[in-house]
């Protein structure tokens, strides 16, 4: 194997410093292998000593550590935001809107508890379809208070409650359309349940379908 | 029997497959999922860059954390039309350099004894070639891009160490292409120069890059001030 003429490889390269030449390239190349013309590489291009530069190595330890560094941080700053919020002055109408919509949440209870034995839950003409898993997830007091207002829809209200009360509960969740989990698996349905181990399985039956979350290393 | 509707693992193992722009895209749509194969990604090389940055480990690694919180929550602005390389390496870079100036501020008064302790403290390399370790090598390379401007010591990083072609570079760094080659060359000359004067075991294995950065300075003191600085700061190209 013949060695590259370094000299003119790196002039030619310092005419035009952006760009590195193919022949260039391969002459790097050559030079990890070949010990021979290492210093008349280095005498033509002294900055080849950089070639040496350790590449940094990164083990799955670090990866998952900076996984969990990353992930402490998103909450820390979505604690932070809740907080803002919640340090903002309260107005007087404000405190009605949260007065409203606790007894809208007690009433959706009782209406899930009335309503709960004498509606098919898998009905696919049901008004009530399950919200989106996405949707579970922003769920607060305060975006489902509206839909419990009023008393006329207090099927639906039972719905909210019961995505409330699911979404409150970590993420347990008896899923009352079949279907609704397997069409969008967001891991965001999840979010109480951020943990790798965490499986869903669902157990189709005739009139309800059961979901089990089985994970190992919750602490119920 | 019950079937698997949902796993994490098994999401995280369809987002292994998926490219990078496409995990950008996901992120838009809220997927922590797709930060964490982000972060699985891009954690080596972006610990690369930063600790060359602001020269220290645990700090690179405080901003590469930040890096990537930034990423999240910048996630509304990528425009898919960007290289999601260049964006992201755009993000950790600015923050290391800001982190690098704010530490650089603080420490100034207590610098003068800081090298000096840490010189005390370091074995030289031996001087034979053979015998130079990596870790040596990353020494000497810290050492002598502290010579460099934040912009050249960015720009040689990027396109030297990284392997980024000269456009991704350009866009990273916020500046033309050939602003780009302007600081390569100079900043390849300055190195050449450190590397010559402070080691010069390696110098005398070099012997015709120093006979060549003589000529060049004897040229440059003779020409008159300006044309000096022209030719020192200009890359070949790039001169009238």
């Amino acid at each position: 194997m013949t060695c590259p003429d370094w000299s003119s490889l790196a002039a030619s390269r310092e005419a035009d410093p952006g760009a590195d030449s193919a022949a260039w390239e391969s002459a790097r190349r050559h030079l990890s292998g070949c010990d021979r013309c290492r210093p008349a590489a280095l005498a033509a291009e002294p900055l080849l000593l950089f070639d040496r530069l350790p590449a940094r190595l990164v083990d799955a330890g670090e990866i998952a550590d900076m996984q969990a560094g990353v992930g402490a941080l998103l909450r820390a700053a979505r604690v932070e935001q809740r907080s803002l919020a919640g340090s903002a002055p309260a107005t007087a109408g404000a405190e009605l809107w949260r007065s409203a919509s606790r007894v809208a949440a007690l009433l959706g209870g009782c209406a899930l508890l009335l309503l709960s034995g004498s509606r098919s839950p898998s009905s696919p003409s049901s008004p009530w379809s399950p919200s989106s898993p996405s949707s579970l997830a922003s769920s607060n007091p305060t975006q489902i208070a509206p839909q419990f207002a009023d008393a006329a829809h207090a099927a639906h209200a039972a719905d909210a409650a019961a995505d409330f009360a699911a979404s409150r509960t970590g993420g347990f969740l008896l899923a009352r359309d079949p279907g609704a989990l397997t069409a969008a698996p967001a891991q965001s349905a999840v979010e109480e349940l951020d943990r790798p181990g965490a499986r869903i399985y669902e157990l189709p039956q005739r009139d309800m379908a059961v979901v089990m979350i089985v994970d190992a290393s919750l602490d119920v | 029997m019950p079937e698997l509707v949902y796993s994490q693992n098994r999401e995280r193992t369809k987002l292994a497959e998926q490219s990078d722009r496409e995990l950008l895209s996901l992120l838009k749509a809220d997927d922590e999922l797709a930060l964490a194969e982000l972060v699985a990604r891009k954690t080596r090389p972006l610990l690369q860059v930063t600790a060359r940055i602001v020269r220290d480990e645990e700090e690179a690694r405080d901003v590469v954390q930040v890096a990537f919180l930034k990423i999240w929550e910048s996630r509304a602005k990528y425009d898919p039309r960007w290289s999601p390389n260049t964006w992201i390496y755009r993000i950790a870079t600015n923050l290391a350099i800001d982190h690098w100036r704010s530490r650089r501020s603080r420490d100034q008064a207590g610098e003068p004894v800081r090298l000096h302790l840490l010189r005390a403290a370091e074995t030289r390399p031996t001087g034979a070639l053979a015998d130079l370790k990596e870790a040596e090598v990353e020494r000497i390379f810290i050492e002598l891009a502290s010579e460099l401007t934040e912009k050249q010591r960015l720009i040689f990083l990027l396109r030297e160490t990284e392997g980024l072609e000269s456009s991704e570079v350009a866009e990273i760094a916020g500046c033309e292409e050939s602003t780009v080659r302007n600081h390569l060359f100079n900043a390849r000359k300055v190195l050449r120069q450190k590397l010559i004067e402070r080691y010069p075991e390696y110098a005398r294995a070099m012997p015709a890059r120093a006979s060549t950065a003589t000529a060049t300075s004897t040229v440059a003191a003779e020409s008159s001030a300006s044309t000096a600085s022209t030719a020192s700061t200009t890359p070949p190209e790039a001169r009238p």
